[in-house]
């Protein structure tokens, strides 16, 4: 049993980008589509993940990112964002923009966060900036 | 009595697909484990319930079990959502715990009182271990 508390030490920021569309919510992979893409991944003893940012430089559809917890065999869903059918980013419109906060999502080693759409995005591509510490 | 305090040492997630319909509240019929304390007992922060497809109107009944008898822990009113989608996002809900300490031996395990429509209830428990 530990003495001390375990704190966080490095500062870590995933950064991804997903691309193509799987409408699967068991993270299984149908022909033609993409698998979820791993966005973040746990450090040798484990990290805490306190945000996760998505954002894009392009045109989503109306669609659903579904995101998973991965243990390394079984995919968990444990978040979906509802992206709705936003405006196409331009030079006078911003792009989808949304940002989820966590605040018990550790992450064992060996467990990792992957994400989908699950339609093709119109145009650009949706990025992702996890933003988490390892223990 | 210990002399220092005990801390949570090792991240821990525990999860597992609910789907059968169990009525009961009282520890039988088909009940899912969850999450199992560690050798030297185990602190649970939050359980997140997250729908995969369309869920009926139920209840989410979750126990505390000592590998002899189940204690009904508390209950998650999932109402009757709508259904996920590729443009509709399925039904989530969590649990945050203050104090909810899992001595070695003892699980959290959860059921589910109606058959889901479509798919089925991840639960997960986000904690770790002493």
């Amino acid at each position: 049993m530990a003495t001390a508390p375990t704190f966080s030490t490095d500062v870590l920021d995933g950064t991804a980008a997903i691309t193509g569309f799987n409408t699967a919510r068991d993270g299984s992979v149908a022909a033609g589509e993409t698998a979820p893409t791993v966005i973040f991944t746990a450090g040798s003893s484990g990290s805490i993940v306190d945000s996760i940012n998505f954002h894009t430089d392009g045109y989503p559809g109306d669609c659903v990112i579904t995101i998973f917890l991965y243990d390394g065999a079984s995919y968990w869903l444990f978040d979906e964002v509802d992206v709705g059918g936003p405006a196409a980013a331009s030079t006078v419109t911003p792009g989808f923009f949304l940002v989820r906060d966590y605040w018990n999502l550790v992450l064992p080693t060996g467990w990792s966060i992957r994400a989908a759409l699950t339609v093709l995005m119109v145009a650009g591509v949706m990025r992702t900036l996890v933003s988490g510490r390892d223990f | 009595m210990a002399t220092t305090p005990a801390f949570a040492a090792t991240p821990r997630i525990g999860a597992v697909s609910v789907v059968t319909a169990n009525t009961n509240r009282d520890g039988t019929g088909t009940i899912a484990t969850c999450f199992t304390a560690g050798s030297s007992g185990s602190k649970i922060e939050e359980v997140v319930f997250k729908a995969t497809a369309d869920p009926a109107d139920s209840v989410v009944v979750m126990y505390l079990y000592d590998g002899a008898t189940y204690y009904i822990f508390d209950e998650v009113d999932l109402g009757n959502p709508a259904a996920g989608s590729t443009t509709v996002a399925a039904y989530r809900d969590r649990r945050v715990y203050d104090n909810l300490v899992l001595p070695s031996g003892w699980s959290l395990r959860g059921s589910i009182t109606v058959a889901l429509t479509a798919g089925s209830i991840m639960m997960i428990a986000l904690g770790g271990d002493f």
